[in-house]
């Protein structure tokens, strides 16, 4: 089915954006993980496998309009000199991520193709719970103050999980 | 942070080079190396040196020509 081309381009301009959020978190995620940083290294590892997985149906779906997915296109990786400012980098990202889907889901309804915004709605929502967790640690870091929060980020809060 | 990623050269570091009077991308690569490999850092520099203005620095040539640009405008 041919998509309109300005759906396909906000397909692929989320897609640049999940490709900058899967690099920027996995080299976040190893650089706490090697700082001994643990919870915020499985945090950080989790959402970069997770956009992975969501780039899929992107990717499909650009497919499926008959257009091709740029995979060569990436934005800016934020990369922090310690853990604090990762955090503010990784929110920016994911404020980011969510603007690409809400525009997505905006530009698609314009169009008619009920599909994508389908596809962009379900997206942003799970984008959200972790946009939800980074706010929460900007809190609690107001809270406890740098020192304490990153005592509290040593340890996996949940090894299981 | 790292602005440059490929030479590994901080967000502070740069601005010490166009503190030191690097006025444009190219001067800032040849000062502290960075933008000098993939180039995806170079907008990020371009923005730096956009911000930076004679409110920061008076006495650098940058300051100047900032200056006088924003001033036929
Ligand atoms: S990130 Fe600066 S040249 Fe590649």
């Amino acid at each position: 089915m041919k998509g309109h081309k300005q759906v396909v381009d906000a397909l692929n301009a989320t897609l640049t954006a999940q490709l900058t959020a899967i690099n920027q978190l996995f080299l976040a995620a190893k650089v706490h993980e090697h700082r001994g940083f643990l919870r915020l290294a499985r945090a950080a590892y989790k959402q970069s496998i997770h956009v992975m997985r969501e780039a899929e149906p992107v990717i499909a779906r650009v497919l499926f309009l008959e257009g091709l997915p740029n995979l060569q296109r990436i934005a800016k990786i934020g990369a922090a000199e310690g853990p604090i400012e990762q955090l503010s980098l990784d929110l920016a990202l994911q404020q980011e991520l969510c603007a690409k889907l809400e525009e997505l889901a905006r530009t698609a309804l314009a169009h008619n193709d009920h599909g994508t915004a389908e596809l962009a709605e379900g997206q942003l929502a799970k984008e959200q719970v972790f946009l939800q967790w980074l706010e929460a640690q900007q809190r609690e870091l107001a809270t406890l103050g740098q020192d304490l929060y990153l005592a509290a980020q040593v340890h996996e809060a949940n090894p299981a999980g | 942070m790292y602005v440059c990623i490929c030479r590994v050269v901080t967000q502070s570091r740069i601005r010490a080079s166009i503190d030191a009077g690097a006025s444009t991308v190219d001067e800032v690569t040849l000062e502290c190396g960075a933008g000098g490999d993939c180039g995806s850092c170079r907008d990020e520099i371009q923005t730096m040196l956009d911000k930076h203005d004679a409110s920061d620095c008076d006495h650098c040539p940058r300051a100047h020509r900032a200056a006088s640009a924003s001033a036929t405008r």
